[in-house]
């Protein structure tokens, strides 16, 4: 017996094993997974007919419809066939199509040979009508709340500098960006960290740069992403709101090419191939913007003295047996040096200090996937990644730095049968968090607070988790999908284990009309500690949940109908209702120390309704239509609040139109209701009691920081957000190249959004602030493309 | 057939034109007034004050002083006080007490927004006190409501444990060999969240601090001299021996640790340090612990040091005169020779505090006021057993006797 095969029933036992212990498996799939009878042997070899050089080639086996490449030798071999006769076929573009016939016996190996005539072959224009993946996905899967997004739809739309997958993302229904400075994203009510953020599977944990302005990603290295906004399948895990899968783009031409977009925020460049016959395929691409130089080189100055830089890798190598090996590393890092800047604007201090401060996200990944006979395929993943910041003000001795790093081995069988496919699978973590501090505090300090011991503070944790999770999708017949799954969770640390169910059903009211239920538990042991009323992500902390830190759940429902007007054309409407526990936050917005024992704990809600319209490119013009209604809802010891992402309403309306020639036109118009602020109630005498003396004594009158008071936590809100924003470029071929400038105008009628207010009591009589999010903001840039 | 692509871009096109000329800048927010409310609860008066009064709403300039002001805090600073407000506080077992505006039992309506609530500190909360007294019992739990016409203000506290008697006569201690430790304070529960320091010298400016370190090691002898390691640590250099000082330590709780050391958070809500509900201010509680009164010498291991008086009479010189040196507390660097710290009593009764240099024989003294810059210099000699002093102006020498018993 081959190690496949016993691998295959091994996997296929296990399948069931935790699927009949769970989900209750019909016991007809048991009668389905019985193997055949194994043991022949079938190979042989492929070459030219006219050179003898071994070629690389599809062949087929019937009866089966067993298919192989061969390998660089021109070799192939299918094991474990039941004996009998079959017959070979190989076909190749350039050559004549051949085939042979072979007898096996049990036991036994028959070889062929096969040679095939070069064959010029003239190709007619052909008009394909594959299934979109969002129809794939709506015929065969019932989970709600998915949209996919493919980088050269994102291109066609306006942006700030370089086309951003991320941002993009609010472009969506149910997801919701704080602010124009944020690429950070709500999802249907949730806090901003409560987001998985996969690149090819690996866990990215802050995927931003310059505190969320724009995202981490390249465009040209990324193929799509698949957005899951809510009740997501078992297979993930770890996050309360969505998962954001983003896979790499793979090329599967053969040769090398390169692409580049230059703009005047930064450079990015992809170099991409195949090598080994098209065996390997290969993307290296790299990013750096370069405002800090540009600035310097034109006005001399280190005005802007921050950059980051972003480079990406993915590689694919098909293996001889069926298999695939593919790995994905990522590296990006921010820096913002100011030797003798005013740290004003980043904490609302004071003084004339210089400031550092990085960050940088890391992950390295490999995946195999190997499939297990005809109907089993296993995967298996070992991924290392971490994020790590570090800030600084040497002259306050002020000093904040983490690390976290998170080593992760996964892996899933996915079997399919009948009207059945089933996933089950393992994910098993190991984090190691360190967060450092090195302050000067006292009464007169940025943070107050009196010195805890030594200044120095240093928070480690080695942490882990472990969760198996079995999910099935069935068809039960023509009108109903079901997919129930399970999620068995444990973090050790925290003392802490869990079951997480799943359910997503789809009722198929007509072939193109269907209702969605979903509904289940998530959890949440790895956050970012930060108090969102911050209007702008400054740092993000990652701790774990221990004995002090609890796990964080919520339970979401969603019923959904969904419409397919044509083949490239849907409208989906989704309901949805979330309850929160044991969230976590920072009781101040600005002082990022951590204290794991002095987290405020709180719980809340969101319910809302999100509408969705889409049309596929088709005839050159794509778009889609989103509608947001969602209510947060936070509760804190007995008080409830509006946390500072509840968008009540929020709409997106994005189109791009190829008319021909080269041209393609975007345009982006987003509208929003306000999200909630703390005003201000005026100013309070802070009297000042004496113990020694017993007396109370005013404290200085002034209309400065120390008096003010705010008012009910969230209570007033920004008034409404519009932006709208153009795009437009043109292709032209020059040479082998493709050359295509591009410009876009983001807020477009440079319309006032407010970012935030800020109460000036410097004034007599004080007067508030507003600040604005972005002005009209021109780029333009030119991309590149090497054939 | 696509009909829809030129009509779709239009009306994106409108609705972005339309949008962007008609939106309205963004108005300033309206305040919204609330209570402000201060109390603290100290078991060493015989009355608990509660303030109450309004927020300010920025447009109001701060009042001028008036007259009478002890007697009518918040209007004399300023404020807004809130009358008519019904104060209750709630003590151990079913203990309430309304508290009594001062303006409501004035004739003249003077101490508006100042409530009060008669007070004894008993032992424990089966201890027997007045009806109408609030219990101030170590370790308990108060809580605090006012209710105004503005909304209802809630608060609560846990009042420290602490001793009855505070032990404040006036003892010697020598910096190089004494130690002071914090009392133990008897009963259970959560240690307090802070300790307000102060170091103080009769007439002069107290240097205080705040800390939350639970440090029992107050004043450390000699052989320490990590002074992170003992809680006056943060005061050395202005712990001078030779010289009489108060060492106070007051448990706090937390609110009081928050009002005091909070931080102002320009996107939270409430005010620096708010922990009351439906309102903003303090409600807290705070008990002395310690009132050391210590008379700080040192190991006497220079002829100088010690306590001098003068054998002839000068008026502008001092009538007694002590000095002290140690190495731990040596005080800024001086120029030169050795200095001794320590106070002058001067023939009008004042005492000065001092600080003599000794270079060979030459010695200069200098004498200044507790809390005052203005220093006063006079010349002498020292030749190894008695002390000289020129008197300031007239060429005249007084000679002074050590009356500090050798040991």
């Amino acid at each position: 017996m081959s190690g496949v095969a016993a691998f295959d029933r091994m996997a296929i036992r296990l399948v069931r094993l935790v699927a009949a212990a769970s989900l209750a498996l019909p016991s007809h799939l048991a009668a389905a997974q019985q193997p055949a009878p194994l043991g022949a042997r079938l190979s042989g070899v492929v070459t030219d007919a006219a050179t003898g050089k071994p070629i690389a080639v599809e062949v087929t086996v019937d009866p089966g419809r067993r298919t192989q490449r061969t390998d660089t030798a021109g070799r192939f071999a299918f094991r474990e066939l039941p004996a009998g006769s079959y017959v070979v076929r190989a076909r190749a573009l350039g050559f004549a199509s051949a085939m042979t016939s072979a007898t096996v016996r049990a036991g036994e190996e028959a070889w062929v040979a096969l040679r095939l005539e070069p064959s010029v072959v003239s190709l007619r224009a052909v008009q394909t009508s594959a299934k979109s993946a969002e129809r794939e996905r709506f015929d065969r899967f019932p989970v709600p709340g998915v949209v996919s997004i493919g980088t050269a739809e994102i291109l066609r739309l306006p942006s700030v500098g370089d086309a951003d997958i991320v941002r993009a993302a609010s472009l969506l229904p149910g997801i919701s960006a704080r602010n124009d400075f944020s690429a950070g994203f709500n999802v249907r009510g949730g806090e901003a960290d409560q987001n998985l953020v996969l690149l090819d599977g690996i866990p990215i944990y802050n995927p931003f740069h310059l505190g969320g302005l724009f995202g981490t990603f390249i465009d040209a290295a990324v193929q799509r992403v698949d957005i899951f906004a809510g009740a997501f399948p078992a297979q993930y895990g770890g996050r309360l709101s969505s998962v954001f899968d983003v896979r790499s783009a793979a090329d599967e031409r053969p040769g090398v090419r390169t692409t580049s977009d230059v703009s005047l925020l930064s450079s990015s460049a992809r170099v991409s191939g195949t090598v080994g016959g098209g065996r390997v395929s290969w993307n290296l691409a790299g990013r750096r913007t370069y405002a800090d130089r540009l600035v310097n080189a034109v006005l001399g100055s280190n005005d802007f003295p921050y950059h980051f830089q972003d480079l990406q890798l993915h590689g694919l190598a098909t293996l001889p047996r069926g298999g695939t090996l593919s790995l994905t590393a990522y590296a990006g890092r921010d820096e913002l040096l100011t030797p003798s800047e005013d740290p004003n604007a980043l904490l609302g201090g004071s003084g004339g200090s210089a400031i550092g401060f990085d960050w940088n996200n890391g992950a390295a990944g490999v995946l195999l996937t190997q499939p297990l006979g005809p109907h089993a395929v296993l995967e298996q993943r070992l991924s290392l990644g971490g994020f790590g910041t570090h800030f600084e003000i040497p002259a306050e001795s002020l000093a904040l730095g983490q690390q976290l790093r998170e080593m992760r081995i996964a892996g899933k069988v996915q079997v399919t049968s009948g009207d059945h496919a089933i996933n089950a699978g393992y994910d098993v973590s190991r984090y190691r968090t360190a967060y450092r501090e090195r302050m000067t505090v006292g009464p007169d300090s940025l943070f107050g607070g009196d010195d805890p011991g030594d200044g120095r503070e240093t928070t480690r944790q080695l942490t882990s988790s472990v969760a198996v999770f079995v999910e099935d999708g069935w068809k039960l017949d023509e009108r109903v999908q079901l997919s129930p799954g399970l999620r068995a969770e444990w973090v050790p640390a925290a003392g802490w284990s869990g079951l997480s169910p799943r359910l997503s059903a789809r009722f198929f009211l007509s072939e193109d009309l269907a209702l969605t239920l979903a509904a289940g538990r998530y959890t949440q042991w790895m956050r970012a500690v930060r108090n969102e009323d911050l209007p702008i992500r400054v740092l993000d902390l990652w701790i774990a949940s221990d004995s002090a830190v609890p796990v964080t759940s919520s339970t979401n429902l969603v019923l959904g109908l969904e419409k397919w007007l044509g083949s490239s054309r849907f409208v989906r409407v989704e309901g949805y209702g979330r309850r929160y526990g044991q969230l976590l936050e920072q009781a101040s917005t600005i002082d990022p120390r951590i204290r794991p024992s002095l987290l405020r704990q709180f719980g809340g809600r969101s319910y809302g309704l999100d509408l969705y319209v889409r049309q596929l490119e088709r005839g050159g013009f794509a778009g889609s239509l989103s509608y947001g209604y969602a209510v947060s809802i936070r509760e804190f010891e007995g008080q409830t609040y509006f946390p500072a992402h509840d968008r009540r309403h929020n709409a997106n309306l994005a189109t791009s139109w190829t008319p021909g020639k080269g041209y393609t036109f975007g345009a982006h118009l987003a509208v929003a209701s306000g999200t909630p602020y703390t005003g201000w109630a005026g100013y309070m005498q802070r009297w000042q009691y004496d113990p020694v003396t017993s007396t109370w004594t005013p404290g200085p009158a002034s209309n400065d920081q120390d008096d003010v008071v705010r008012g009910r936590r969230n209570a007033d809100r920004l008034p409404l957000y519009a932006r709208f924003d153009l795009s437009a470029e043109r292709s032209y071929q020059v040479g082998r190249a493709i050359v295509t400038p591009h410009v876009s105008v983001v807020n477009v009628l440079d319309r006032e959004n407010v970012l935030l207010y800020s109460l000036d009591a410097t004034r007599a009589p004080p007067i508030v602030r507003r600040f604005a999010q972005f002005p009209i903001l021109p780029s333009v840039g030119v991309r590149t493309e090497f054939r | 057939m696509i009909r829809t692509r030129p009509s779709c871009v239009l009306v994106t096109a409108l609705a972005a034109v339309a949008l962007g000329c008609g939106g309205e800048a963004p108005t300033a927010p309206v305040a919204e007034p609330r209570v402000v409310v201060h109390a603290v609860l100290d078991p060493q008066n015989a009355e608990q004050v509660i303030l109450v009064e309004r927020t300010r709403d920025g447009t109001r300039a701060p009042l001028p002083p008036t007259p009478g002001g002890a007697l009518d805090p918040i209007v004399s600073a300023g404020g807004m006080p809130l009358s008519g407000a019904r104060v209750v506080i709630f003590g151990p077992g079913s203990d309430s007490i309304v508290a009594v505006e001062d303006a409501s039992r004035r004739l003249d309506g003077v101490g508006a927004g100042v409530y009060r609530v008669p007070s004894a500190t008993v032992a424990s909360a089966s201890a027997s006190a007045s009806a109408s007294t609030l219990r101030l019992v170590p370790g308990t739990r108060y809580r605090l409501r006012v209710d105004t016409p503005l909304g209802s203000v809630r608060g609560a506290t846990r009042m420290p444990r602490f001793n009855l008697a505070v032990d404040r006569t006036l003892r010697p201690f020598n910096l190089d060999t004494d130690s002071l430790w914090r009392p133990r304070v008897p009963g259970d529960g959560a240690r307090p969240a802070g300790y307000l320091l102060r170091v103080q010298v009769s007439g002069g400016a107290p240097l205080e601090r705040l800390v939350s370190d639970d440090n029992p090691l107050l004043l450390a002898p000699a052989p320490i001299n990590d002074d992170r390691s003992w809680s006056f640590g943060y005061a050395r250099p202005y712990i001078r021996p030779g010289v009489a000082q108060r060492f106070i330590v007051v448990a706090v709780d937390s609110n009081f640790y928050e009002y005091t050391m909070g931080a102002y958070d320009p996107f939270g809500h409430d005010a620096r340090g708010n922990r009351l509900d439906g309102g903003v201010g303090l409600f807290g509680a705070v008990a002395t612990i310690v009132d050391a009164n210590l008379d700080l010498t040192a190991t006497r291991d220079h002829a100088i040091e010690g306590d001098w008086a003068p054998m002839g009479s000068g008026t502008a010189l001092p009538v007694a005169l002590r000095l002290y040196e140690s190495p731990r507390f040596p005080g800024p660097p001086a120029p030169a020779g050795p200095r001794f710290w320590g106070t002058a009593l001067m023939p009008g009764g004042d005492t000065l505090l001092a600080a003599a240099t000794l270079t060979g024989q030459a010695l200069r003294l200098e004498l200044t006021l507790p809390g005052s810059s203005q220093v006063r210099q006079i010349a002498g000699t020292f030749d190894g057993t008695g002390l000289t002093l020129d008197v300031p102006g007239s060429g005249g020498r007084v000679r002074y006797a050590s009356v500090t018993p050798r040991r």
